[in-house]
């Protein structure tokens, strides 16, 4: 009988371990690549790199940046954006802006439901606007976080982007 | 005389329920539903009531420097701020809260325009930190309890980390040391 007792106990307390660690849905650094038309692109990744893997079929414009030190950059593809950030003589991924043929590094492509997003990445998340993101801490303050968003329209993921760590000058 | 004892009581009940109400704003809505009523849910988020003119818009103007983050702007103004771009890239912004000056400043201007204050766009210029350039940029001026001041909540954000407030409601006097602009074009905010 108390062997019985014993074994129920056992049980009882691995049920309970297993729901306490159940959630296993997060966000992590990982999470910050997109493949967009086949092609893993992932941030921070200098920006010539990405043009070869995506094509030249993109239309291209620059200005002095209100914010950071040189140019903001864009690279604009039918279903896809790409924001730069000046680092030296390159130029590497801040954002990556998807609206067409994505998949997020969890296989999340457009189309998604909320529920999907958050079964795959937890309920950690920022909602403001049509926008849900996933963001990583930041190594300083003043910087804005890494992060993962998915832009939502009718509850339906429209967009995916990725954004670099970054900090304004 | 009874109907002044009567009277009396529905003053003071309809006082107070407009005083537990929800915030009214001014102005006029711009007549794109989905626009309107995001900008009314942030007003309605951001201002009180019962506070001044100036107490909401210093509110709204925090909002909008915390609630953007800055991305480079893909917008075509090379016609200018008409009403058109104006509300298209405030709805931009209230979506997907990213964008830079140029998003910033209409969306500014289409809150404020709400709340009753006559709003313009500066197509102007702002000098870097460390003064090595002027860079083009835009912010607003706004009419407020009779008087006109500039709002630039992106470079109180990004150039004036520990003063904010500073770049809200500013006078000519202030901002020319930071920023130019064609000063026949645009009111005077002394």
């Amino acid at each position: 009988m108390k062997k019985i007792a014993a074994l129920t106990l056992c049980v009882l307390l691995l049920a309970g371990l297993c729901a306490c660690g159940g959630d296993s849905a997060s966000f992590t650094s990982d999470d910050l690549s997109l493949t967009v038309h086949g092609s893993v692109v992932t941030v921070e990744t200098p920006v010539e790199e990405i043009l070869s893997l995506l094509g030249q079929d993109y239309d291209y414009a620059e200005a002095i940046s209100c914010v950071y030190e040189g140019m903001d950059k864009t690279f604009d593809y039918a279903d896809a954006t790409l924001y730069t950030y000046p680092d030296g003589d390159a130029d590497r991924l801040m954002e990556l802006y998807c609206t067409g043929d994505v998949q997020t590094a969890k296989g999340l492509g457009l189309g998604a439901s909320r529920d999907d997003i958050v079964k795959l990445y937890g309920s950690d998340c920022k909602e403001a606007g049509s926008v849900l993101a996933y963001e990583l801490p930041v190594s300083s303050p003043e910087n804005l976080p890494a992060s993962l968003y998915f832009l939502l329209k009718d509850g339906t993921v429209e967009a995916i982007a990725i954004t670099a760590e970054h900090r304004a000058e | 005389m009874r109907k002044c004892v009567w009277l009396a009581p529905v003053l003071a009940l309809l006082l107070l329920l407009a005083a537990c109400g929800g915030y009214v704003p001014a102005g006029e809505p711009t007549g794109n539903e989905t626009l309107d009523a995001d900008v009314l849910s942030v007003l309605e988020e951001v201002c009180e009531t019962g506070n001044s003119l100036e107490e909401n818009v210093r509110a709204v103007y925090d909002w909008v420097a915390e609630a953007i983050t800055y991305r480079a702007s893909t917008a075509d103004t090379s016609e200018g701020f008409t009403e058109e771009v104006t509300e298209e890239l405030a709805a931009d912004m209230l979506s997907k809260r990213r964008g830079a000056c140029d998003g910033e400043a209409a969306l500014m201007a289409v809150l404020l325009r709400r709340m009753g204050c006559e709003t313009v766009i500066v197509e102007g210029q702002f000098l870097r930190a460390d003064g090595s350039e002027w860079v083009d940029h835009a912010w607003v001026i706004a009419r407020i309890d009779g008087s006109y001041y500039h709002l630039d909540p992106l470079y109180g954000r990004y150039y004036a980390e520990n003063d904010i407030a500073s770049y809200c409601m500013a006078g000519d006097s202030f901002l020319e040391a930071t920023h130019q602009w064609d000063r026949e074009a645009y009111p005077a905010c002394p």
